[in-house]
């Protein structure tokens, strides 16, 4: 058993003195596990061109060549940031504890690699595409949210919250008394204000939005001990709080609503 | 076998900084020649001998012990950030100096850490650094990645 794949590194751990078990998420293959003889630790968040082979498919198997995808290395500068780090590794942190082994879902890792472009901006359309990024997560893992209309009146304009049940949106008339127990909807996502005029509360709420539904997930899906999202996407939130505005010059790349993979 | 047991029964964690030593507090702690108002934070026991190694830096420790990673749930609790808190608290240090990795864990920390030291008004004066980023001295332009060569042209210095 034998195949090539494009990957980006999630985790390492030792194995033996001289080995390493690599996890990456692959494109085609998923969440994938294998033995490397590397010693030294790959950089991460890289893309990596890898070629994984064993004798049976359900065999750990071993990573015969681990490259990196742009001979250039990456441009890593963001690094330097005080809030993209964050960013970056709460969505691997997600990435790794929420996704299944060996399930492929290849629409994430492209958008995880067109997330990892907008970092390259110099304006804070980025943390727009993040939040995008984690309702494309929520989708591939099976609880997409209809935030495009209402779910009792079927309207599209004015809706303003979101049902913690359904995960679909409503407008504050349709929802009625029911409004106080709804999720806030902002207004970016529900296309009701300008993407220019995005502010830090909004960010905020979106995240807050989507930290909802991921925390739903893995309350069901994780052993017992491990109850919360990563600390550090607390952290970035945190941060995003902070900001005094969002400078947004560049359209936001809405990752979720991007056309599918094939 | 005798060394190993020895070894392991001699040396101990320093309660003030982390780092590794036959005293505690370590060597470095107790030096009177050191300077005590400059704190340089590193990842672990290597980073500080490398450091020490270069022979160019003459203020004391703190040896985090890892990284703060989303991926191996290691958090600011189970890395022990308050730790480092207290220690900037209940001392006079005029500098900190964050000089963990270039890399991702390494990175969210250096934020992480700052985050934390700038949100207590007491350490507000302190002065935060952290290790430059860019071309090793002896090293070719066209040997370097990408990202290395923008950090260094972020970070140039006037001649």
């Amino acid at each position: 058993m034998e195949w090539t794949d494009q990957g980006i590194l999630l985790s390492a751990r030792n194995l033996q003195e001289n080995k390493k078990i690599f996890c990456f998420f692959t494109r085609n293959h998923g969440k994938w596990n294998g033995v490397s003889q590397r010693q030294k630790n790959l950089p991460q968040p890289s893309h990596f061109y890898l070629n994984w082979k064993a004798r049976l498919e359900e065999n750990l198997g071993h990573w015969k060549t681990i490259d990196l995808a742009n001979k250039g290395g990456e441009p890593t500068v963001w690094m330097l940031h005080p809030g993209k780090p964050f960013a970056v590794a709460s969505i691997l942190g997600l990435f790794n504890h929420l996704l299944g082994d060996r399930d492929p879902h290849p629409c994430l890792f492209d958008g995880f690699l067109s997330f990892m472009n907008t970092l390259m901006t110099s304006d804070d359309s980025w943390i727009i595409s993040y939040i995008s990024l984690e309702l494309l997560l929520l989708k591939e893992l099976g609880f997409s949210l209809d935030l495009e209309k209402c779910a009792l009146s079927q309207a599209t304009q004015n809706l303003s919250l979101v049902s913690p049940l359904t995960g679909r949106a409503v407008t504050k008339e349709a929802a009625g008394s029911y409004a106080p127990r709804l999720l806030p909807l902002p207004g970016f996502l529900g296309k009701l204000s300008a993407l220019e005029k995005i502010s830090p509360y909004q960010a905020e709420q979106g995240l807050e939005l989507t930290g909802y539904f991921l925390n739903k997930i893995y309350m069901e899906n994780l052993p017992s001990g491990v109850l919360s999202l990563p600390t550090l996407r607390d952290t970035f939130k945190s941060w995003v709080s902070r900001l005094p505005c969002l400078q947004i010059e560049t359209e936001p790349f809405f990752i979720h609503e991007a056309p599918l993979a094939s | 076998m005798d060394i190993l047991t020895r070894a392991s029964e001699g040396i101990k964690t320093c309660v003030s900084c982390g780092n590794l030593d036959e005293c505690s507090p370590c060597a470095y702690c107790m030096d009177p020649k050191r300077d005590k108002e400059v704190l340089c934070v590193v990842e672990d026991i290597a980073d500080l001998w490398a450091l020490e190694g270069a022979g160019c830096y003459k203020g004391v420790y703190y040896v985090l012990g890892g990284t703060l990673s989303a991926l191996d749930g290691r958090g600011p609790e189970e890395l022990g950030i308050d730790k480092v808190l207290d220690r900037l608290l209940s001392s006079n240090f005029k500098e900190v100096i964050l000089a963990l990795n270039p890399t991702l864990e390494g990175q969210t920390t250096s934020h992480y850490l700052t985050d934390r030291i700038r949100s207590l008004p007491e350490l507000e004066k302190i002065k935060l650094s952290h290790l430059a980023c860019g071309i090793p001295l002896g090293g070719e332009l066209d040997y370097l990645d990408r990202g290395t060569l923008m950090a260094a042209l972020e970070e140039r210095k006037t001649f």
